[in-house]
């Protein structure tokens, strides 16, 4: 039988471990759990915000994901949705691009160079710099008439579109700007952290085998990084999916015509411009069950992959 | 003793943690009531705009509640995202007393936000000098919600000496659509020979009123923009930027970030197009220029759009008698006169007065007594946002050559019928 002193060790350190989770699990019920809990309910009613709400059962679901006929043709409830996501899937074509840029970036800075520090803070800098104001800042840079980017491709005797404002080119140029962030940004740290804890000996041991500078990357490095990898793509994927709202809003406002509207975005648009709270609330109840279907399918499969040295 | 350590703390200790931080959490989301006071009456009142409004505001409040020992009243100022800010706060059941409101005064009025002020304006207030539209603007099913204090509406301005250069006569009055192509085409100049043009005709497009278009009924409940006329307005804003060349695309022109006062101060445009609410910052930043206005150039019709700011009571407030005195003060002439440098008194008497004592620029302001007669503001309906945004994919579809106008307009005006039926 434990002793009373022990016991009362044993009381007094879960009671300090739960005065220190307290104010992060106060910050987690108040702004998150609740708020989900709130949203799950909240999808079944209709609701502008002035009113009451009035229970509407999952009819904004059949609204959102249900269809009719007209003409010989199915057409969706809500066309927007489809399209939105679609847009939320083309941005997130960006990920592996942005994973491996980060991968090379943190491959180089890897290396015993001289300015290592100097060149890891400068590639880090715009994950540290304001949303808003890099985002500014790209959008003078984009701007057709006195951008940089057009200027540069004037040079060339390249003419530039209009990039924020034409249909083919507003996604393609968030992407690029994402890119500029991405690379240098939070996964490259995690990137760096990884190739840091690859046992030397693995290397030794290729050098041995005269394998080359590819083949040890190949056979050494890439599979010795499969948890950070399989780590850094589950967490963009979650974030492809709820990402996109801080371009549109402030870059495009989700045009032209809906070219850079994301589900994000669109959610916003219904709960706050079109007082459709209760619809907003399906719509985020939706791509909940959509990123938590995609994250098991990843962590199902994908983890399969995943080799632990 | 050695061996593994079993924890005798109490089993509901931590279940009994969990529910002490729901309740917490709880109380939490259920403040943010305010509380009674000892006698005097607080308001609460939400206005919008920059530093110079706040000052005004400040001051007007002062000089009420020393009219009104009993009255204290607290301005929330809101710079950006005001609606939203203040939607949070009625969704929170934490309304204001009194609020500012722009545009989306159809928005909020549609889903009963303001008290029903007809009894009192029939009794107190004389309307018999205001302008016709403004006031009718805030009558919503029979119900005066308010009073303006100040309309925003349109104007051209142009740089007098980029015309005197082209050898351009200034654009009077009585101007047409075919005069403001003619003249922005001998204005639209590639300064430099390098194939790219350094200074526009004209920014800013016009609006789709002037071709006698309508996006929506008065109602709300029909869509009437797949029209003839609104084909034409379309086809207009393409022909400006392909065919005559004397404008960029719009969306260049309304990009956030893009100074539009820079862009005419430096010469990049001739002539653009700017709101009231833009008469204060040109009047600082193109001091040096020699600029003035001009009405909206008349296509099928003369037409300005227009829209406008009150300061209305909300259907919420527990103090409505105090609320509606401290609201009548921001539609008096003395306050009207006070926004005139952003805005055109709904008051006649008042808004000539303006006009004829104007020392500085715009020397024509006449040109806003003038549009008075021809404002064409979006109709005051509870889902207009939810609307214009297919109106304005359609448009931005159009610009961008992906359709045609017909094409775009009739998938707008599908999408709209959709929304009215989901709505109702």
């Amino acid at each position: 039988m434990p002793h009373h002193r022990e016991v009362d060790t044993i009381n007094r350190r879960s009671g300090i471990a739960f005065a220190f989770l307290t104010p992060n699990l106060l910050g987690f019920m108040v702004f998150t759990f609740l708020p989900v809990l709130a949203a799950l309910g909240l999808s079944l009613y209709r609701w502008d915000l002035f009113h009451a709400p009035s229970f509407v059962g999952l009819r904004n679901f059949v609204e959102l994901l249900g269809w009719y006929q007209e003409d010989g043709q199915i057409h969706a409830n809500d066309p927007g949705f489809w399209k939105y996501l679609g847009n939320t899937l083309f941005l997130m074509m960006g990920i592996p691009v942005n994973m491996a840029a980060a991968l090379f970036i943190a491959l180089v800075l890897n290396q015993k160079i001289r300015g290592r520090v100097f060149f890891r803070t400068v590639f880090f800098l715009p994950t540290i710099c304001t949303g808003v104001g890099v985002m500014l800042l790209w959008m003078w840079i984009y701007n057709p008439e006195f951008g940089l980017l057009n200027h540069l491709l004037s040079l060339v005797g390249v003419e530039g579109p209009s990039w924020l404002r034409s249909y083919a080119w507003a996604k393609p140029s968030i992407m690029i700007m994402g890119l500029w962030g991405a690379m240098g940004g939070t996964n490259m740290i995690i990137y760096l952290a990884g190739l840091q804890g690859i046992p030397p000996e693995l290397y030794e041991a290729a050098d041995i085998d005269g394998a080359s500078s590819a083949a040890k990357f190949w056979y050494v490095t890439l599979p010795a990084l499969t948890p950070t990898t399989f780590f850094i793509f589950i967490t963009s994927v979650i974030g492809g999916f709820q990402g996109g709202f801080d371009a549109a809003y402030v870059m495009t406002r989700g045009g032209p015509d809906g070219a850079t509207t994301t589900i994000s975005y669109y959610i916003f648009e219904h709960a706050f411009q079109w007082f459709n709270m209760g619809y907003a609330a399906t719509i985020a109840v939706v791509l909940f069950a959509l990123v938590l279907l995609v994250t098991l399918v990843n962590w199902k499969f994908g983890g399969k992959r995943v080799q632990y040295v | 003793m050695h061996g593994v350590v079993v924890s005798t703390a109490r089993p509901g200790r931590p279940a009994i943690a969990i529910a002490c931080l729901l309740v917490v959490c709880g109380l939490i989301t259920g403040c943010g009531r305010r509380e009674a006071s000892d006698g005097a009456v607080r308001l609460v009142m939400t206005t919008a705009g920059g530093v110079k409004e706040r000052d005004i505001y400040n001051q007007a409040v002062s000089r009420f509640e020393a009219q009104h020992p009993n009255i204290h009243v607290r301005i929330l100022p809101i710079s950006k995202d005001y609606y939203r800010k203040v939607l949070v706060m009625i969704a929170g059941r934490d309304a204001p007393d009194l609020m500012w409101m722009g545009q989306s005064f159809g928005e909020f009025a549609g889903r009963g936000a303001f008290m029903d002020l007809s009894a009192r304006i029939a009794e107190e207030v004389d309307l018999d000098d205001y302008f016709d539209q403004p006031v009718g603007w805030y009558n919503i099913d029979g119900k005066q919600l308010g009073i303006p204090f100040a309309i925003d509406t349109d104007f051209v301005v142009y740089n007098k000496a980029l015309l005197d250069e082209a050898g351009v006569e200034y654009p009077t009055d009585d101007w047409t659509g075919q005069d403001l192509i003619r003249k922005a085409k001998a204005l639209t100049l590639d300064r430099d020979r390098d194939g790219r043009t350094d200074q526009y005709g004209y920014r800013g497009n016009v609006d789709s009123s002037a071709f006698g278009a309508e996006i929506i009924s008065a109602d709300g409940k029909t869509p009437l923009c797949n029209s003839p006329e609104m084909i034409d307005y379309l086809q207009f804003t393409l022909d400006v930027v392909h065919k005559h060349r004397i404008c960029p695309l719009p969306g260049d022109v309304e990009q956030e970030g893009l100074d539009t006062i820079s862009l005419f101060r430096q010469g990049k445009a001739a002539m653009m197009r700017f709101y009231t609410w833009s008469l204060p910052e040109l009047r600082d930043k193109c001091a040096d220029l020699d600029w003035d206005i001009v009405m909206m150039p008349k296509f099928a019709q003369r037409a300005h759009w227009a829209s406008s700011q009150a300061i209305l009571v909300s259907s919420e407030t527990p103090y409505p008698d105090e609320a509606w005195l401290l609201c009548k003060y921001f539609f008096s002439d003395e306050f009207q006169r006070i926004m005139a440098f952003r805005g055109l008194p709904p008051s006649r008497k008042v808004a000539e007065k303006i006009v004829a004592e104007n020392d500085e620029a715009p020397e024509n302001l006449a040109v806003l007594l003038k549009a008075a007669d021809y404002l064409y503001p979006f109709p005051r309906v509870a889902h207009l946002q939810e609307l214009m945004e297919h109106f304005w994919n359609a448009a931005e579809s159009v610009d961008a050559q992906r359709a045609t106008p017909q094409e775009a307009l009739q998938r707008a005006e599908k999408a709209m019928w959709r929304t009215i039926e989901r709505r109702q």
